[in-house]
């Protein structure tokens, strides 16, 4: 499955995650503020990875829109020609 | 994926994703459970256009119901959706020689890889041996009683496989909510 590169950017409380990936790689990164317990300040966590998997193994976690567009990623309009073409066929066929 | 796909069809589905560019997968012979699906195909349905002359065109052709599952049984919508849907060897074989055969080579692996955005290709659709394409941006309303009288006079030809169900759904999506062009400006 080929799939053109991609970049979903999600956050929540506390927590960024942001990836891309191509046909051949996903990068991936987090960057997460965690409270500590009593301690009144914030520890800082970084993790970041180069992880070497099928962009097909994260389907699962995209929403659906964002799914339909990872999917038909090179998907495209009819050009001019293309569009002329086929309107004249399909009248010629409702007409037929 | 989660508020679409069922849990129990996100790997059987993942296992289709993975076979694109190849489409075999899409649809199957009608669907035995139920009558009346969405996206199910049915032969010699009644069509309205408006040609660009303001012609009035009423014809039945083979077309693919748009309309949700849901409002599909007898008294729910009044109205059915449905696309036409063309034999694709017969519009490549009359373009063959009006059109650079680079580009037309171009054009067809685009249709049956289903790149087009306009067009749903499926490959093998019964009466329809080399493929057959579905016109998503000829989307035209019908009385919901002529999908009642197709159905019940067995005019159903094809209904869309689960996973095929769930790849319709997603050229329906990319086809209605790809992004605007950044020359677009809204208030």
């Amino acid at each position: 499955m080929a799939l053109g590169a991609y970049l979903v950017t999600t956050s929540g409380a506390g927590v960024s995650r942001r990836w891309t990936d191509t046909a051949a790689s996903v990068t991936w990164s987090a960057r997460a503020s965690v409270p500590t317990g009593c301690f009144p300040f914030t520890d800082l966590v970084e993790y970041q990875s180069e992880i070497q998997r099928s962009p097909v193994d994260f389907l699962p976690s995209l929403g659906w829109v964002d799914l339909a567009r990872v999917v038909l990623a090179e998907s495209r309009s009819l050009n001019g020609w293309e569009r002329e073409s086929l309107d004249e066929f399909t009248w010629a066929e409702l007409r037929a | 994926m989660t508020s679409v796909v069922r849990e129990d069809h996100k790997h059987s589905l993942i296992e289709s994703l993975k076979l694109i560019p190849e489409f075999s997968w899409l649809v199957g012979l009608p669907n035995q459970f139920a009558d009346r699906l969405q996206g199910d195909f049915f032969k010699t349905f009644p069509v309205i256009y408006l040609d660009r002359t303001g012609e009035t065109l009423s014809v039945r052709k083979p077309v693919m119901v748009l309309n949700n599952t849901c409002d599909l049984p007898p008294g729910h919508s009044t109205m059915v959706s449905v696309a036409p849907v063309f034999d694709l060897e017969k519009y490549l074989q009359k373009e063959t020689g009006k059109r650079n055969p680079q580009s037309l080579a171009s054009y067809e692996r685009d249709i049956r890889h289903n790149r087009i955005t306009e067009l749903l290709y499926v490959p093998n659709l019964p009466d329809f041996p080399a493929g057959a394409i579905v016109r998503l941006d000829m989307i035209c309303s019908v009385a919901s009683e002529f999908l009642k009288e197709a159905a019940e006079s067995g005019r159903r030809f094809a209904s869309f496989t689960q996973n095929g169900f769930y790849l319709l759904l997603m050229k329906l999506t990319y086809h209605m909510t790809r992004s605007e062009s950044a020359e677009v400006s809204r208030i």
